[in-house]
């Protein structure tokens, strides 16, 4: 359980720290931040408000994945944070849809009878309606995440931050933004310290109520030393006379490559016009 | 101006403006438990100057009061003529830099060079005058060969490292450092007091909270003791080392150089409490006007007039 603790996090970290080693030397990173920003944004728009088509998700996902392997961002990393985020937390919110979403019976599955022998006992049915919300809602999920990590490993943290407030998002979202990207290495750090100190003092398995007690307290813990590295955080930047503002070194964002990204952007907006509207 | 003077001799000669007064100060955090009792001390430009106490008993709380990441003291704390107040926080915090108990909760951003800069770059520091500083800074605490290393990648003496820079890169007149030698090994505890040794001959004025007495560089020569948030002693070192009440209250453990001296001195007065009057120098008959050897240097010092004083009497003897 420890190390298993301990490589998640070494994971984490990693790939939190938003290494940007192989985006560094193309010119997409020397992209206007503000304009990387505010494109995804709008494709945010597009993917929840003005376009919620199944097609057009599944399209740009697997564009913006092709896209990642030309600009060289970390495609191992980009999956992670695909599969973790845009996979897993979908499946497991996904998977209730299938069986609870009324329709046409596609499957029955006759868990109760396997279980207890019993042919009356309870059945799950799939119907194909629950299909299709579940895949659609799996999908949706999945395209947004794919377009926050396309932003999120191409552009440093800090280089996120600044942009930001140039659009005068206030400071305290800001900050609170920084924090709580802090807030997740504590969190992971912590998990493991905690599972390790715990480990080492439980010789013997605890019976199933007292464990369970027993992780509550430990969860509780967690969550408090974090916070309080959270404050101290908070402290050591005010300290250092924060306002709201994070240096942004060696980087000036390359006009040619902001025209070349705008200019892209444009291509892809006409042909998606062209394909929308007349064909 | 005795800044300008400080920077070529000031380990000799601290000049006497104080740059940090308390007066009368309480504090307590959201819950009604009182955590600073009515405190009151100055400290003069160029002081060297370590906070003692049990855990607990407040030494970090009083750092944080002093630079108002904390609020609502009551009493007077004033920095440079400045009154700490909300309003003057920013111009305190420029003034004075501190050096956290736990690099880890200090560092927020993804590169030590990022991390450098923050401090400047909040001054108003950009372009090449920022990367001077930048530079500057890493070069003085020995930093600059892992400027553009990742945070999260460094071992704790790094980033204690890192920590000082930081706030070295700001140029503060005033340090105040938190247990700044825990979790070091030796070696970088040794160059940590290299780096102290510096700041002190450019004339900063440095407060240091320590519970270790024995890696406590020779020139701090003062201390504060609390108790349970109370001051319980303010003097030299060496007064400090002669009431072993204080210092059990607290916690605290006399330097193995005055453990040893008292030793060696027991020991000889056990066999030939004459020779002790003999000796003279640091040894006189009269214990209660010893003055403690604090350092080994001093030690050594004694030792040597203590064992000439001895070979003497065997040659007389002998012949
Ligand atoms: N945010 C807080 N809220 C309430 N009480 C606090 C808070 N922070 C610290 N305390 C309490 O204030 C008291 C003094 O804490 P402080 O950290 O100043 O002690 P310290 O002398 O620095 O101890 P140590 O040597 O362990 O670092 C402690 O009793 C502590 O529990
Ligand atoms: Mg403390």
């Amino acid at each position: 359980m420890a190390s298993l603790a301990k490589s998640l996090n070494r994971e984490f970290q990693n790939y939190l720290a938003f290494e940007k080693e192989h985006t560094r030397a193309t010119l997409f990173f020397s992209v206007s931040p503000l304009i990387k920003l505010l494109h995804t944004v709008w494709l945010l728009l597009v993917v929840n408000t003005f376009l919620p088509d199944p097609r057009f998700w599944a399209t740009l996902s697997f564009g913006l994945l092709l896209i990642s392997l030309m600009v060289r961002i970390n495609f191992s990393r980009l999956m992670k944070f695909v599969v973790i985020l845009g996979i897993l937390y979908p499946l497991i919110v996904a998977i209730p849809i299938l069986f609870i979403t009324p329709g046409n019976v596609w499957a029955t599955i006759p868990l109760g009878e396997w279980i207890t022998s019993n042919p009356n006992a309870f059945t799950i049915t799939i119907t194909n309606e629950g299909i299709m919300v579940a895949g659609i809602y799996f999908l949706r999920i999945f395209t947004n995440v794919t377009v926050v990590a396309f932003l999120i490993l191409s552009t440093p943290f800090t280089h996120i931050i600044h942009a930001l407030r140039q659009l005068k998002v206030p400071t305290v979202f800001t900050s609170l933004l920084m924090l709580t990207y802090r807030y997740f290495f504590f969190f992971f750090e912590n998990l493991v310290s905690i599972i390790q100190a715990d480990e080492s003092r439980h010789v013997r398995k605890l019976p199933f109520i007292q464990r369970f007690a027993h992780l509550s307290n430990l969860f509780g813990n967690l969550l408090l030393r974090s916070l309080h590295q959270g404050v101290n955080v908070h402290r050591a930047m005010l300290a250092r006379g924060y306002n709201g503002e994070f240096p942004l070194l060696e980087f000036s964002s390359n006009r040619k490559a902001t025209i070349i990204y705008i200019a892209i952007i444009l291509v892809y907006l006409g042909l998606g016009c062209f394909f929308y509207f007349i064909w | 101006m005795p800044t300008a003077k400080s920077t070529t001799n000031s380990t000799t000669q601290p000049t006497t403006v104080p740059v940090i007064v308390f007066e009368d100060v309480s504090f307590s955090y959201h819950s009604q438990v009182q955590i600073l009792h009515n405190l009151s001390f100055s400290v003069n430009q160029g002081d060297a100057m370590v906070f003692l106490g049990e855990n607990g008993s407040g030494k970090s709380t009083l750092f944080l009061n002093l630079l108002h990441l904390v609020s609502g003291h009551s009493g007077s704390i004033v920095v440079e003529n400045l009154e700490v107040s909300r309003k003057t926080e920013k111009k305190v915090r420029q003034r004075v830099g501190i050096i956290f108990q736990n690099s880890n909760d200090q560092l927020f951003l993804p590169t030590v060079k990022e991390e450098i800069a923050f401090g400047p770059y909040n001054l108003g520091f950009s372009g090449e005058d920022l990367e001077n500083r930048i530079i500057h800074a890493a070069k003085s605490i020995g930093v600059d060969d892992i400027l553009d290393k990742k945070i999260f990648h460094l071992s704790q003496g790094e980033k204690k490292r890192v920590a000082i820079a930081a706030v070295y890169a700001m140029d503060p007149e005033i340090y105040l450092f938190d247990e700044p030698f825990a979790n070091l090994d030796p070696k970088t505890k040794t160059d940590l007091a290299q780096i102290l040794l510096e700041l002190h001959q450019q004339g900063k004025t440095i407060l240091l909270i320590s519970h270790d007495l024995d890696r406590l560089p020779e020139f701090f020569t003062r201390a504060i003791v609390l108790h349970a948030g109370a001051k319980t002693f303010d003097g030299t070192l060496r007064d400090l080392y002669s009431h072993s009440e204080i210092l059990t209250q607290a916690n605290l453990q006399v330097p193995s150089v005055v453990e040893l001296y008292n030793l060696v001195k027991n020991k000889l007065m056990e066999r030939n409490p004459h020779l002790i009057e003999k000796i003279g120098g640091e040894i006189p008959a009269n214990p209660k006007s010893i003055p403690i050897p604090i350092t080994i240097n001093e030690f050594s010092k004694i030792l040597d007039r203590t064992l000439d004083k001895i070979l003497e009497q065997i040659l007389e003897k002998t012949n």
